[in-house]
């Protein structure tokens, strides 16, 4: 008597601490329907979205489909669950168990053992459907999920090429690198990180290219990831990286599908991460992040000159203001005569020194920066005028800056611009500032100390165990058709040595094109 | 117990390559036409190639110990050849006299920086800085090693062959001649220097156990010994092309050549361009030592790391960079005379020492390693 009076009514769980949940959630499902749902309404407690829809199968079987509002199809589950099973007649408690397969017209169907399991597919958006004097949770695949459209990513735009880029979906992104690559050789492991976002990761590579060494070290990484939440990739990122502290970025960043599946074929992994447009390439190098999409797809000859147009750029960024103050304050006789004198003429006003006016410029031009992209769109275009009427006109004829100063800079910001990787190009704007104060205090002496500063770094610097500066340094033979050049397609043979080692080749040789044999009297 | 591991990098051959050539020529090319000239006068060029000869005989040396102790340093195996006494003591005269060259090159490099460009400079920040670098590329190891002059030796060869060529209006070609025997002798004499130089070769000996190549070949020490023959013999050509006999009247000869170009009254007074590549090469020299140093010293001392010593080693250089001469015209003597015995001792004598000791103990014991 006793007993089923503590059976019928369990004490009310204290759901505070997070132990607290741990325990309610590891707890299995026991066949009353009651007590179930009981536990299902305190989980849910304070809940404005959760929707306890009851009814009887067949009219005879009480049972309960629990889901989440806007995130559940509704329509659907009118249509394909509560009508078939309130429809059919006449089933015994045995038939009860196969209702289900015969049933419900839904592809998506699961069983579930325990509290943990349903919360996560009610969260997920699917139904839960519980029946009485059943011990098993049966998960109904209808979820819905608002999603944007898929458009061309706005940060790598490219002339030529697809115009697909991920979004925030990690299952259409999914697909959309399935519908480029159709083999089943793609595979995707995938886990869950973050306490209470639960957000799905998805490492993807290609079983025959990638290295398998690699996928398991790309897997134990995220495997320790312990945080709350993720929101973006860029939580993953910090997280995997192989020198936390460098600012070169040690994972490749890309929002376009085409990106991802060549760099799956080159042998790399790509993680995908739930809520998040950004797939994250590694191991990453530093000329891949110099290269850009529409090196592969427009013809080589040109894709190789601007591909040298951007190394040289990325360069001309990183060094011209230093070298700039270097020469100016130091080594003025390098300088060709009729030109130092007019900088010497547009300098004669200016009342700071070349390395204050060379730093204030360049924090002037990266507040404008920052500005333009904070502010709302309609108000970004009035920060660039205002920006440019102050910087270009007034302080140069109001004698705070020089007018070459003003080129210089303006030459930087404008080469810096060709990088097509964001995080490298964020890099480059920190280092400028080291170098300038380097130029600014020991002349070229400095910046050659910077200069190989930097070096000594890129060459300790590795991404997931793969050299940062591969396959410059250390070289590697045959890998220079696509280094600093895009060889063309049919003499691009070989993989990047050190993702695909065992699946070399990805051209067979000997494709070059010419016209027939033949000659003009066929 | 098992010891401890203490470079686990391995590099290629050519990355040994690019730093035995970058080792010899960084600091060699800027005053050695001047000390090669005061011997050889006008057929100061024919010097490096008989010095070729001294340059061989010691990769000669570092290869044939490097067959007997495959996986050791000259550290190691002189303890092992000498006995545990001994062995220490000429390892730690070995590394002292490292020590010494390292603050040798040091002080050639401030020489330069601070006698060209930076005359105001405190010395301090110009030496700190340079051994704060050279720490930073030795404790990453020999493969950053590796890398760095894959990475700078062929851009700086690059700007150094434009640079030459660039010289090429004031070129005056009998500037060589006559060439008689006594300066063919004259030339003998002049390889003193650079038989100095090449005798720092030795160092690859720090390099070959951590080097992946094919047993039994030496072709790639002959490579940089000739590529180290023919950019001496060229830069002492042009030296002779332009400035005649007034070369061994000029401190750093090849800085006055690159003074000298002027290219369309716009590309002019390039002399700093010079520092920017004969830096970047005294750097990768400086830090090589610094590496051979390091290593050899955890060798010595059976540490298990030798990281820790980037930083003491770096500071040491910069006080031994100061304290080795009062000035530059006791260092170019001390180069051009007393260095050469010096340099011979350690580089040549002791590792014949070593390898006849290594010769010996094989015929009669059956195995030294």
């Amino acid at each position: 008597m006793r007993r089923k009076f503590l059976q019928k009514k369990p004490k009310p769980m204290s759901l505070k601490t997070p132990r607290d949940w741990d325990t309610a959630l590891n707890q299995p499902l026991s066949s009353d329907l009651q007590q179930n749902m009981e536990i299902l309404k305190q989980l849910y407690a304070n809940t404005l979205d959760v929707v306890f829809r009851s009814f009887q199968i067949a009219g005879s079987h009480s049972a309960k489909l629990v889901y989440l509002d806007n995130m559940a199809d509704v329509a659907r589950i009118d249509d394909q669950v509560l009508k078939p099973l309130m429809e059919t007649q006449d089933i015994t408690e045995k038939q009860l168990a196969s209702v289900i397969e015969q049933y419900l017209p839904v592809a998506s169907i699961q069983t579930l053992q325990t509290f943990e399991d349903c919360i996560r597919e009610i969260s997920s958006g699917n139904a839960i459907l519980l029946v009485d004097k059943n011990d098993e949770a049966t998960k109904i695949g209808l979820s819905q999920r608002e999603k944007r459209q898929i458009k061309e990513p706005e940060n790598e735009p490219v002339i030529r090429g697809p115009k697909e880029g991920f979004i925030e979906s990690l299952p259409v992104n999914l697909s959309l690198i399935r519908q480029m690559i159709r083999a089943p050789q793609l595979k995707m492991k995938s886990l869950t990180v973050g306490t209470y976002t639960k957000t799905e990761i998805a490492a993807v590579y290609m079983e025959t290219i990638a290295d398998h060494t690699l996928v398991e070290e790309v897997m134990n990484r995220l495997k320790r990831i312990r945080i709350d939440g993720v929101l973006e990739s860029g939580y993953i990122e910090e997280f995997i990286e192989d020198n936390p502290y460098s600012p070169f970025p040690q994972t490749k960043i890309s929002e376009r599908v085409d990106v991802a599946a060549s760099s799956l074929l080159e042998g790399r992994v790509v993680i995908l991460v739930n809520g998040s447009p950004t797939a994250l390439v590694v191991p990453a190098s530093l000329t891949s992040l110099i290269q850009a999409a529409d090196d592969y797809y427009n013809r080589f000859l040109f894709g190789s000159s601007f591909r040298i147009l951007r190394f040289t750029s990325f360069f001309v960024s990183l060094f011209l203001p230093g070298f700039y103050v270097a020469v100016i304050s130091f080594h003025q006789e390098m300088v060709p005569t009729d030109l130092l004198i007019s900088i010497a003429a547009s300098r004669e006003a200016i009342p700071f020194p070349t390395l204050v006016e060379a730093i204030i410029m360049q924090l002037a031009f990266e507040v404008l920066r920052e500005a333009g992209l904070r502010l709302p769109r309609q108000v970004g275009s009035a920060v660039t005028i205002v920006g440019a009427l102050v910087i270009g006109q007034a302080a140069v004829s109001a004698g705070f800056v020089s007018a070459t100063m003003v080129i210089i800079i303006a030459v930087t910001g404008i080469t810096s611009f060709t990088a097509p990787h964001y995080p490298l190009e964020s890099a480059i704007r920190i280092l400028r500032f080291v170098l300038m104060f380097l130029a600014g205090t020991l002349g070229l002496l400095g910046l050659v100390f910077g200069m190989l500063a930097i070096f000594i770094h890129l060459c300790t610097l590795r991404s997931f165990g793969v050299p940062y500066l591969a396959p410059m340094a250390p070289a590697q033979k045959g890998e220079w058709e696509d280094t600093m050049v895009r060889a063309p397609w049919w003499k691009k043979t070989k993989r990047p040595h050190f993702t695909g080692e065992w699946n070399k080749y990805r051209v067979p040789p000997g494709q070059k094109p010419g016209p027939g044999k033949e000659g003009d009297d066929q | 117990m098992k010891k401890p591991v203490l470079e686990t990098g391995r590099i290629s051959i050519s990355q040994t390559m690019l730093l035995l050539f970058i080792l010899v020529n960084a600091t060699a090319v800027l005053s050695a036409p001047s000390i090669m000239g005061k011997n050889a006068g006008r057929a100061l060029w024919l010097s490096p190639m008989w010095a070729a000869i001294t340059g061989f005989a010691v990769l000669v040396l570092a290869i044939g110990l490097h067959h007997f102790f495959p996986k050791k340093t000259i550290i190691e195996y002189g303890n092992r050849l000498l006995g545990p006494f001994f062995g220490k003591l000429a390892g730690a005269a070995f590394l002292l006299y490292l020590l010494h060259q390292d603050g040798i090159i040091m002080r050639e490099y401030m020489e330069f920086v601070v006698g060209v460009f930076l005359e105001k400079t405190p010395v301090f920040i110009i030496l700190g800085g340079m051994a704060l670098l050279t720490s930073f590329a030795a404790r990453g190891g020999i493969e950053v090693l590796g890398r760095l002059g894959q990475l700078l030796v062929p851009s700086t060869l690059l700007i150094w062959t434009l640079l030459l060529l660039l010289t090429f209006q004031d070129w005056t070609m009998t500037n060589i001649l006559p060439l008689t025997v006594d300066d063919v002798v004259h030339s003998i004499r002049g390889s003193i220097a650079p038989q100095t130089w090449y005798t720092e070769f030795f160092l690859v000996a720090f390099l070959l156990p951590y080097t992946k190549h094919r047993k039994g070949s030496g072709r790639w020490g002959t490579v940089v010994i000739i590529a180290t023959v023919v950019t001496l013999s060229v830069v002492n050509l042009i030296c002779v092309f332009v400035f005649g006999n007034l070369v061994p009247t000029l401190t750093y000869p090849v800085m006055t050549l690159i003074r000298y170009i002027n290219i369309a009254d716009f590309f002019e007074h390039i002399d700093a361009l010079l520092l920017i590549i004969w830096v970047v090469g005294v750097f990768l020299k400086l830090a090589f030592f610094q590496y051979c140093i390091m290593l050899g010293t955890a060798q010595w001392f059976n540490m298990s790391d030798y990281r820790p010593l980037a930083l003491p080693i770096g500071f040491l250089t910069v006080l031994l960079g100061i304290w080795v001469a009062p000035n530059l015209q006791e260092l170019t003597r001390f180069i051009s005379s007393t260095d050469y015995f010096y340099m011979i001792s350690f580089f040549v004598v002791y590792p014949l020492l070593l390898l006849v000791i290594a010769f010996i103990r094989k015929r009669f014991n059956q195995g030294v390693s």
